[in-house]
Order: C-alpha cells, then structure tokens, then sequence
C-alpha cells in the first residue's frame, strides 16, 4: 500500500492526538475548494452558506467514517469522495424541493450545455445513473476502491455493489455509443 | 480491474464491459484527480482553521457513557467467562481456569509506571495456552489494542500502537485456547508518572 503515513495518521487522529488532528485538518482542508471545483463543472451556482453546509456535512461524513480508511487512496482523494456524494444529496434535494421530477433534475448540466468532450459527457451520464449506482461508480473509479470496501461504505452487500456497478457501466456504454468516437475524435 | 473480488465468478460478458469502458473511465478519474490536486493547492489557512475547529471539536464530543466504556467491556469478559464456566455442557466439571482464579499473575503495567512499551504476566499451568492482549484509553470504549493467539506470556507494542496510548488506560489478558476461546481474564490498571 503507497499510503502508509496517511494510515497512521488517520489512527492517530482516531485517538485524538492533537498533532494528528493538526495534520489531519491540513490534509481534509482541501474539501472546500474541491466542492467549489465540482460544483462550477456541474454548472451549480454554491451559494457561499450551502457551501459552507456541504462542508461541514463532509467533515462530519468523514469523521464518522475514518477508521474505514483503507489506504486504496490517498488521504484527500478518499475525503473528496464523501464531497461527491454529499453534493449529489443536495442536488437531489435541492430538486426534490422544487418539485422536479428526479429525472429532469438529474440532468442539469446536460440541459444547461451539451458536453464537449469525453470526460464532460462521462461526467454528465454518471450524475443521472442516480444513487446508489453513481456512488459506486464513482467509488470504484476515483477512489479505486474494492467491492467490499464499496459494500461497506454504503451499507450494502459487496454483491449488491457488484450489480450496481455493472448495471451503471451497461448504462454509461449505452449513452455513450457512438458519441465516445466522435467526442474523442 | 477485470478481476472477480467478490462472491460470485466475473461473468465474461461483465469482463468485456469493463475492459470496453476502462479507457473512458480512467480519462474521467484522471481529471477528478486533477481536481483534488487543484483543490489541494488552493487551499488557504481559513480552510485549514475552520477545518481544524471541525475535527477538534468532533474529537471532542464524547458519548456521555463511553468514559465507562472500558468498564462495560470489562463487565462483558467476565460476564461471558462466568457464563461459559456455568454452562458447562453435560454437567463437566468448570474448566480448571477460573475468572480471576491466580491462573495469570504478575501483570505488568500496573500503577503507576513510566512507559507502556511491553505487557507482560505470568501463566501457571498449561504452557500450551495462548492469549489475547486488550488495551483502552480511559473513557475510550473501543480498544486500541487488540490481540488474539499470542503464544508467548508478553507482547511489545509497536510505535505506531505505543503513540496512540493515552496517560491512563486498563487493559486486559484472555487466557485462550489454541482455538480462539476464552477460559479465563486478568485486568490490571495503569497510568503515567
């Protein structure tokens, strides 16, 4: 495993040293800015108080789940991944409060412009495959996690986990058909 | 990542799926990572103190019982080495090991001490005897140490379990069997001068 040091520090932060939390701190500090990147490729406009929310629910996400850290990643790629799904929860409620139906609301980048690239398109099918199926997707793909770990994230069976994933990719090949050519031509 | 993990065998058209949507999904994780990346270089000292205040005040929300957590785990051991020596299967006599019988003497750490770098006792009887080592923190209910199968009467913490011991702590060993169960504890306390 290539993160070792983080390991050992997540452990010692779980005992609340105080250097460790100092160190710890340093490394989750970048979930603000990442949050703001994510939001801006969505085409979201964060208000500066949901932002600092969405923050704050990723601190405590990551908080609840530190001694989850398995070193597939490093420490702030692993911290990142709770941003993403915590961002995607307030997409989906954000919607939900105004009544659009889920899958219109699913889809705001692809409405608002329609990719041009291939990792745009990616990125826009992967925000309408929906929950639990883009988690695990994105679980799998960014933070390079196993089925089990995935599983256990999620609260589900690593089969479970398993379909989902395979259903999402079934879906993302689908859409992308014969536009994956053309968009990396 | 063509490889079957888990439970049931990759069917291979799942294989071919993934093998077909690889390149895709790695030009996607690449840019995500390029995003943390970004994400890490931007951050300013603000992020830094806000996320500090988060994490140390999560610290230090203690659950009202977990300072008693050590001794419910405590309770439990003796709870469940009493219930096994009075379930005794076909009227058997108890096993020979008793809770707290003298089987295990001479724990160290004890009291007041000046490090935690080894646990030590002394085992009468069977040499053939394995045991576990269990170590909290005052007031921390998971263990921090944890330890099963230990063939020799001590054990030398390693620096990275030492660092996570705090000033006081109590701790336990399990007289075992070579098939992981428990016929008996011994619990001794210990702080820091």
């Amino acid at each position: 495993m290539a993160h070792r040091t983080d390991l050992d520090l997540v452990r010692r932060a779980i005992a609340h040293e105080p250097e460790a939390l100092k160190g710890f701190a340093r490394r989750a500090a970048c979930i603000p800015g990442f949050l703001r990147s994510r939001a801006s490729r969505l085409g979201l406009q964060l208000p500066s108080a949901t932002l600092d929310d969405l923050t704050q629910d990723t601190y405590l996400a990551v908080w609840k789940k530190l001694a989850s850290y398995r070193c597939e990643a490093r420490l702030e790629t692993w911290a990142c991944g709770f941003a993403f799904i915590q961002l995607r929860r307030w997409q989906t409620s954000r919607y939900r409060d105004r009544r659009v139906p889920a899958e219109l609301g699913d889809e705001p980048a692809i409405e608002a412009e329609p990719p041009n690239d291939l990792v745009e398109f990616v990125e826009a099918v992967l925000d309408t495959l929906g929950s639990p199926v883009e988690d695990v997707m994105r679980l799998k793909h960014f933070e390079g996690m196993t089925f089990d770990h995935i599983a256990e994230r999620l609260q589900m069976s690593a089969n479970t986990a398993k379909s989902h994933y395979y259903r999402g990719l079934a879906r993302l090949r689908d859409r992308l058909g014969d536009r994956a050519e053309e968009l990396a031509g | 990542m063509t490889e079957s993990e888990h439970g049931r065998p990759q069917d291979p058209s799942e294989q071919e799926l993934e093998l077909a949507m690889s390149e895709v999904l790695e030009l996607w994780s690449d840019e995500q990572h390029a995003l943390v990346d970004e994400a890490v270089d931007s951050a300013s000292e603000a992020d830094y103190q806000a996320a500090l205040r988060t994490f140390q005040g999560l610290a230090g929300k203690r659950r009202p019982w977990a300072r008693f957590g050590w001794m419910a785990a405590v309770a439990a051991t003796l709870l469940m080495a009493v219930g096994y020596m009075a379930w005794s299967p076909s009227g058997a006599p108890a096993p020979a090991v008793l809770l707290g019988s003298g089987e295990m003497e001479a724990l160290s750490p004890a009291g007041e001490v000046d490090g935690y770098d080894v646990f030590s006792w002394k085992a009468k009887g069977n040499k053939l005897q394995r045991y576990g080592l269990r170590v909290w923190n005052e007031g921390v209910l998971d263990a921090v140490v944890r330890i099963d199968g230990l063939e020799q009467p001590e054990y030398t913490l390693s620096e990275g379990q030492r660092v996570l011991l705090g000033s006081r702590i109590t701790w336990q060993v399990l007289l075992q069997t070579p098939e992981g169960g428990t016929l008996g504890v011994e619990s001794a306390s210990a702080s820091l001068r």
